[in-house]
């Protein structure tokens, strides 16, 4: 299994067992009525499988030969390779292991993934398409492949660096490897069967830049357009809400236009919380673990972590931070990565 | 319920490119099998597969400047799909570009291209790593690591489309994947638009290699043409190729008003897994029974209204027999009066593409009046026992055809297409009915 189908398939089974839908006898879902939404990264176990393949194809100048590859390369190879380097694996491994057999979407590979998962979840729920939803990102991209992508594009933070976003020192991008999951249902079922929600997930919102930059910042005018949307579906306006967490990673135009956009749409002091200063960027698992740790702290009317101070923030900062104190208001869940995707969530609790 | 119209279509596959090649190729029963070409097979165990012939990314560069530097081949390909399918489609970029339209592709694996290694022998990993440094700090070293969003994002730069960019990974499943959600954008109310479709090449070294191990190809080289043969005894294993599908899905009063002509209506999808097994089908067929019944269900046409099935059918001994059963367990009686083919006799498995060009064969057998055939089925196994549309395609008048794809790791998904000529229950042309279906198998009306 691949580090990303692995990390998904764990996150999964917890998920599952946290809402009381593991496998087995007697789940309250059958498993055909249950639906898997993952957001994969990129294939992330290639190279280092590949090394003994390699060896075994390179010609006495040391230049990989195909013929040799073809003759006794592949030999060395995991017969499995493919299923490594497959992204959709993610969702089969944690499909199998968990007895998933509804609908289903496998997308990949950014932070744009990891909220449409969200969104298809959420969609597939109110078309009664499935009774529960598993919304799942995963990302393995502190591996070799993953690395020498983002230092392609020049958004990788120099070795040594830790992640710092709004940081005036910040470096650019710290890759991690994460996953997370959540079950989502519709409230009136999960209560008929004995189960308080965490939270509620109010509303989502999804936008494209529409260009053909890898590496590009996101547009100030998107994060609120779309910010606000998603408050709209919620049925709330910018001065409800009393957390923001933003996607912000270290990469500091990026990280500029997502505080001016939600600058320009939030006027009033709100929590701030950046968990990629904790975590590191992970991209398409960035939403779910934000959402995550945003039920988490709903549920039990706790703080959130990684919330900035207002005291430690520039004078020219857009956006007004509150202090941190317990969650229990509305939250506003933001994903600008990279590939030009802007998406907004709305949680709050629920009550 | 907002309704969805095909009126587009672009295509790149072995049997041809652009719609009336592709329709001429689906029909005319010659395979696109061949010996490799784009590298040197010489000594591999599978030296076969389908390529598509006659494509030169050179016509996309003034179009996407940055083609000059690709040489991941599903990049390519989609792009020249999209570009086909929006003039097939004959709209403007101003009545593509905006928040209101998408693009959802199926795409492949990523791709390890093999000469991007070299150095010295004992330390193939520090070579690996010197060869990507190395890159890193060179003019061209971005165009070998190439994101999976590649496609749709340079597609959605292209055509100024600023609503869902999305890559799906769905393997084997993912072109009909796009094809569905893309349905449910526009049904849902989230798009008017979408370009959706597939692209994949699996024709190179790691492609093919590691498919190979996992001893779901064919090791008959030769001849090459008639390496794959869905449903028949003598059946050893699919053939990989290359291609990309990518049809134009607009809502259908959006469409009618803007004079476009319908080539087929999506009626429904449905989704499933088998969560049985990463390499193989789920031998009971549940999953697959599973998706033909949701996706009938949501396009609100009983399994008796069912007039073709294009079978994933993709030459494996497991999955011709598994899909089988499951044909006849979700149409019932009228499995047995139903043609059925197997697109991938003809083109081999495009992987991330095939839903897309598969489903794209329906509308060809709607335009046509004709189904395609499955080639190189000369004596049938006991266990495949329906209508495959033996050797010669077959005239058809058919109104509903299924489109199934059931991917690697127990992804299944089906698609359901219809005639644009039949009435729906308000008697206006150009749609199919979802829960009010009239006249079924019967023909337009």
């Amino acid at each position: 299994m691949s580090p990303d189908a692995l990390l998904a398939t764990v996150a999964a089974r917890l998920a599952c067992a946290e809402a009381g839908l593991s496998r087995g006898p007697g789940r309250a879902v059958a498993d055909e009525r249950i639906g898997a939404y993952v957001a994969c990264g990129i294939g992330a176990a290639g190279w280092r499988e590949l090394v003994p393949v390699f060896r075994e194809s390179l010609d006495e100048d040391g230049r990989l030969s195909l013929a040799l590859l073809g003759a006794r390369g592949l030999r060395r190879c995991n017969p499995l390779f493919a299923f490594q380097v497959l992204q959709n694996m993610a969702l089969c491994f944690l499909s199998i292991e968990e007895s998933i057999r509804g609908d289903h979407l496998a997308l990949a590979p950014w932070d744009g993934a990891g909220a449409a998962a969200f969104g298809s979840a959420r969609s597939a729920l109110l078309a009664r398409r499935v009774d529960a939803a598993l919304a799942c990102g995963t990302s393995a991209m502190a591996g070799i492949q993953g690395t020498f992508w983002l230092a392609s594009h020049g958004l990788l933070a120099s070795p040594g660096l830790r992640p710092r976003p709004f940081e005036s020192s910040s470096g650019g991008l710290v890759p991690a490897d994460g996953a997370a999951a959540v079950i989502l249902e519709r409230v009136e079922d999960a209560r008929a069967r004995g189960r308080r929600p965490l939270a509620l997930l109010r509303g989502v919102a999804q936008e494209w830049s529409a260009t053909a930059s890898f590496a590009a910042s996101c547009d100030p005018a998107a994060v609120r357009r779309v910010a606000g949307r998603a408050l709209a579906a919620a049925g709330m306006e910018p001065r409800h809400l009393e957390a923001v967490v933003v996607s912000a990673s270290g990469h500091a135009a990026a990280d500029r236009s997502e505080a001016e956009g939600l600058g320009s749409l939030v006027d009033r002091p709100v929590q701030i919380v950046v968990p990629g200063g904790r975590l590191g960027a992970l991209f398409a698992a960035g939403p779910a673990a934000a959402v995550v740790l945003v039920a988490g702290a709903l549920a039990a009317r706790a703080p959130l972590p990684a919330v900035l101070e207002p005291g430690r923030l520039p004078a020219d900062f857009p956006l007004r931070a509150a202090p941190p104190r317990p969650l229990d208001g509305p939250t506003l869940v933001m994903a600008c990565g990279p590939g030009g995707g802007v998406s907004a969530l709305v949680l709050e609790a629920a009550g | 319920m907002r309704r969805v119209w095909v009126t587009g279509a672009g295509v790149l596959s072995p049997i041809g490119n652009g719609y009336e090649e592709f329709a001429r190729g689906c029909l005319a029963g010659r395979s696109g099998i061949g010996p490799i070409t784009l590298f040197d097979a010489s000594t591999f165990r599978h030296r076969i597969a389908g390529e598509v012939k006659g494509f030169s990314a050179e016509a996309l560069r003034e179009a996407y400047p940055g083609v000059r530097r690709i040489r991941d081949r599903k990049v390519l390909l989609g792009l020249a799909a999209v570009e086909q399918a929006v003039r097939h489609a004959g709209l403007e970029r101003s009545e593509v570009a905006g928040e209101r339209s998408g693009v959802v592709l199926g795409v492949g694996l990523d791709v390890v291209l093999v000469d991007d290694i070299e150095g010295p022998a004992e330390d193939v990993e520090g070579a690996i790593g010197r060869r990507l440094g190395g890159l890193l700090a060179s003019d061209d070293g971005w165009d070998r690591l190439i994101p999976t969003d590649t496609t749709p994002r340079w597609a959605a730069a292209r055509w100024g489309i600023r609503g869902p960019c999305l890559a799906n990974v769905g393997a084997c499943a993912a072109g009909a994947q796009a094809l569905g959600h893309a349905l449910r954008l526009i049904r849902e109310g989230e798009a008017d638009l979408v370009l959706a479709g597939g692209t994949d090449s699996m024709v190179h070294p790691m492609g093919i290699g590691g498919f190979g191990l996992l001893g779901a190809l064919s090791p008959r080289n030769d001849p090459p043409e008639e390496a794959i043969r869905p449903f028949d005894v003598s059946r050893d294993g699919t053939v990989l190729g290359e291609g990309a599908a990518v049809l134009v899905l607009e809502e259908a009063e959006r469409a009618r008003a803007r004079g476009a002509r319908p080539l087929a209506v999506l009626l429904g999808y449905g989704a499933t897994l088998d969560a049985h097994a990463v390499t193989d089908p789920d031998p009971s067929g549940a999953g697959a029974v599973g998706a033909i019944r949701a996706a009938l269900e949501d396009a609100g046409v009983p399994p008796e209204a069912v007039d073709y099935v294009s079978a994933h059918g993709t030459g494996t001994p497991k999955n011709d027999v598994v899909e089988t059963a499951a044909i006849r367990a979700a149409l019932g009686r009228r499995a047995s009066s139903v043609p059925v083919s197997a697109l991938k006799s003809m083109t081999g498995h495009l992987v991330a593409a095939a839903g897309a060009v598969e489903a794209l064969s329906c509308v060809v057998a709607f335009d046509r009046r004709c189904v395609p055939p499955t080639i190189h089925l000369r004596h049938p196994d006991p266990a495949c026992d329906l209508d495959y549309v033996p050797g010669r395609a077959q005239p058809w008048d058919g109104v509903v055809a299924l489109s199934n794809s059931f991917g690697f790791g127990g992804q299944n998904a089906v698609l359901v297409l219809a005639r644009p000529e039949v009435r729906d229950a308000e008697g206006r042309g150009g749609s199919a009915v979802g829960g009010g279906f009239l006249d079924p198998g019967r023909g337009s009306s």
